[in-house]
């Protein structure tokens, strides 16, 4: 399975349901523009049809629509939160470095995030907590309350202890906590594990999709 | 890049241990030079801070520039910068004022050290 999704990720291709839900149209009707040559698509060994994303974003430019064109980056996008620029820099030498299809985005207050969350709707969000004028962790409680937000990954980054994290009230039920210095091996692994499932995500029905969402 | 020969004398940075935790020597340059950048303005914020005793915004700074520290390798400094944030906020800035000089001193060895590095780089 993970040989299929690294093919996929390689390839810029996706499935039938995700080239439906992009395009908001059903999956008939995305058969429909295939038979017509106006999406590119083949079929694998195992009779899954494969769409080129190069194709959907075309079709989408050609109809105009903008709405649908942030989830056709096959690019995990990920904003990074710290007011430490050294932390900052460590983290984006090192996204460079990688090599992995990632769009990361860094920020140094929480203000600013706040602001242009909405627009950048991350797969994933790696935080300090200790963040300027905003409380770190009322910011990430907020984002994990909020709808739009629910399918975020969290990852928070800090300086402060278990028993100092404890005292304040702690972070989201499931948050990963990783302590400064940070072991980049790491968030490496995590960014790649999070690539693969979105991956997944994708070639998954929509119906079941949504159920992930809820 | 050997880090040894870069860094002739170290007392605060350990650039083994940065590169354990990177996996990468080559980007430290770079995470010098931010460094170097940002030392500036944390000390005004720091200045500011001592003024006004203002110890919520003295252990504000310390905890960042200890994440720095962490992060570039001088783990030990980190270590002694956390104890004088935990004293901090535990006493007043009177008491703890010694031991505040002590890093603030330190940060400044710190400082030439990196310089040391990227001249040398």
């Amino acid at each position: 399975m993970a040989l299929k999704v690294n093919d996929d990720l390689a390839a810029d291709v996706c499935g039938t349901f995700y080239a439906a839900k992009v395009l908001g149209i059903s999956v008939a009707t995305v058969q429909g523009l295939v038979e017509k040559g106006e999406l590119d698509a083949w079929k694998t060994k195992g009779g899954h049809r494969r769409i080129s994303m190069a194709s959907l974003r075309a079709y989408l430019t050609k109809h105009g629509s903008n709405d649908s064109a942030n989830l056709l980056s096959p690019n995990l996008r990920v904003l990074v939160v710290d007011d430490d620029e050294v932390a900052l820099e460590i983290i984006r030498s090192s996204v460079e470095k990688w090599s992995l299809p990632i769009d990361c985005t860094y920020m140094t207050s929480a203000i600013e995030a706040m602001l242009d969350i909405g627009k950048i709707k991350p797969d994933v969000l790696v935080s300090d907590l200790n963040i300027p004028k905003v409380d770190g962790f009322e910011f990430l409680r907020k984002l994990r309350s909020n709808h739009d937000f629910s399918s975020t990954a969290f990852l928070v980054i800090t300086g402060l202890t278990e028993e100092e994290i404890a005292a304040r009230g702690g972070v989201p039920e499931g948050t990963p906590v990783l302590h400064k210095p940070l072991d980049m091996r790491w968030i490496h692994g995590f960014m790649s594990a999070m690539i693969i499932a979105r991956s997944l995500y994708r070639d998954l029905p929509a119906t079941v999709r949504d159920s992930f969402a809820r | 890049m050997n880090a040894s020969a870069l860094l002739p004398k170290q007392q605060h940075l350990d650039l083994e241990r940065f590169q354990l935790l990177n996996a990468d020597l080559s980007i430290f340059p770079a995470v010098a030079r931010v460094f170097i950048s940002v030392l500036p303005d944390w000390r005004k914020e720091m200045q500011r801070a001592i003024v006004w005793t203002d110890v919520q915004a003295v252990c504000d700074s310390l905890h960042k520039m200890k994440g720095s520290c962490s992060m570039m390798g001088a783990e030990q400094l980190a270590l002694e910068i956390a104890q004088v944030e935990h004293a901090l906020l535990l006493g007043d800035l009177d008491r703890s004022t010694p031991q505040l000089l002590n890093v603030l001193r330190k940060i400044g060895d710190m400082e030439d050290e990196v310089k040391v590095f990227l001249a040398n780089a």
